[in-house]
């Protein structure tokens, strides 16, 4: 099972549709891929699947789960009964979801607010093996190949667990402007520094960019080559890999929707080549 | 800590002394140098020492604070003793709201509350508004089932890590 957390430091870059992309993707390869929405506050996985997911599918999710050891002091036996399965439509393998919660009852806000973060991690000597237990359930009831978490946005403690505890592969994913190309920054920094580390060897980080103008002019092309050489000068002392792109354009932005059928104009073939 | 209002008088006046002495020592011309500047030192420490003092009960007397917290229970003590002086209460006050004799009150501040009973310790603390947070009992430590080739000796020092530095980042430039 590798584990690969979706970050983006603001809201708003298609943090959880590229989530989303991936796993179809994957599932399209026969993967079995297990997703967390772990962005609490404004979950935004099962609408990404709302085709194929009811809206009323989703009776309990991670709040639930973690509600329960928190607050009522017992660890859930299984993680099974907080999760949903749902076909995509020509792939074979189902995806697996731990969704947030039933966001539609009053009951999963007051959940939600009610968990004392600094406490749970700080506080409780078994936050840590909480958390590992958790991946340890998925791993033994779903045994997905790749369990996708959709982190929360922004520097705290949920979006801590997300990326400096439970991932093996950090995506982070930036618009290009100042505010989030800094704040991606920040966390590759902070993700590179051996002081956090609990356990293993870092996560591997790759750095997106997101909601670049798609375009076939030559012209275009080479703007964009200029500011994505730009960017990784910028980046040079703390990431060295390629700077992946995901375009976007303007049949994206009206209608956002999972972009990889490969049957339609130009300009969907080349985003979806994309991931 | 200053715990009442003849308390703080003394201090205020022992202040005073102080302040006085260390005015006549830092004048004096026939002294060995060295052993002035000790003496001064000395006296400077123990000033600073009860200002601290007297400031705590002033801007506990003053209201200045809107809550105080103790973060352990063995400060459960003082934390009683300075709610009652936030509220603007003298042990006279304290006593009759209990229906006990003043002196009651004064000897168990005076001995930090350890000849208290544990009912009357729980009345005081409701009388003076004093909230709990939940109190947790730990029941079992190895409930979990974790990854294989995690030993526990790893998980332990790891979650120690985790508990000192209180913090799953590391931003600093």
């Amino acid at each position: 099972m590798r584990t690969i957390t979706f970050y983006s430091y603001k809201g708003g870059v298609g943090r959880s549709l590229a989530l989303a992309n991936i796993a179809k993707r994957l599932a399209e390869f026969n993967k079995k891929v297990c997703i967390i929405d772990f962005d609490l506050e404004a979950p935004g996985i099962p609408a990404k699947f709302s085709s194929e997911l009811k809206s009323t599918a989703i009776k309990k999710g991670l709040v639930d789960y973690i509600y329960q050891y928190h607050h009522e002091g017992s660890l859930p036996k299984t993680i099974s009964d907080f999760s949903v399965e749902f076909s995509l439509s020509n792939t074979k393998v189902p995806i697996s979801l731990i969704a947030a919660g039933d966001t539609e009852s009053g009951d999963y806000w007051k959940k939600l607010s009610s968990i004392n973060w600094y406490e749970l991690l700080y506080e409780d000597n078994n936050s840590l093996s909480f958390f590992l237990n958790l991946k340890e359930k998925i791993k033994k009831e779903i045994n997905p190949d790749f369990l996708l978490i959709d982190s929360r946005t922004g520097i705290s403690e949920m979006s801590g667990i997300s990326i400096s505890l439970l991932a093996d592969e950090v995506v982070i994913i930036a618009a290009n402007n100042k505010e989030n190309l800094d704040g991606a920054k920040k966390i590759i920094k902070s993700l590179s520094k051996t002081e956090i580390l609990l356990l293993d060897a870092p996560p591997k980080t790759t750095l997106v960019l997101s909601r670049i103008p798609f375009t076939n002019s030559p012209k275009d092309r080479a703007k964009e080559q200029v500011f994505i050489s730009r960017i990784k000068r910028e980046f040079e002392e703390l990431y060295n890999d390629d700077i992946i792109i995901i375009h976007s354009d303007r049949e994206l932005e009206e209608k956002e929707s999972l972009k990889l059928e490969t049957d339609k104009e130009d300009s969907v073939r080349s985003i979806a080549n994309d991931y | 800590m200053i715990k009442n209002e003849r308390q703080f008088q003394i201090t205020s006046k022992k202040l005073n002394e102080f302040k006085k002495a260390i005015q006549i020592v830092s004048e004096k011309q026939d002294v060995d140098l060295d052993l002035k500047e000790i003496q001064l030192a000395a006296m400077q420490a123990q000033i600073e020492v009860l200002e601290a003092e007297v400031q705590e009960y002033l801007s506990l007397k003053n209201k200045e604070l809107n809550s105080i917290t103790a973060d352990n229970i063995l400060d459960l003590p003082q934390l009683l003793i300075k709610a009652r002086i936030s509220k603007g209460w003298s042990q006279h006050d304290l006593a009759q709201r209990l229906k006990i004799k003043e002196q009651q009150i004064q000897r168990y501040e005076q001995y930090n509350y350890e000849t208290a009973a544990w009912l009357r310790i729980v009345r005081i603390a409701n009388e003076l508004e004093i909230e709990f947070k939940p109190i947790k009992a730990k029941i079992d430590e190895t409930l979990f089932d974790i990854p294989q080739g995690l030993s526990s000796e790893k998980i332990s020092s790891a979650q120690a890590k985790l508990s000192s530095r209180r913090t799953l980042f590391a931003i600093n430039n």
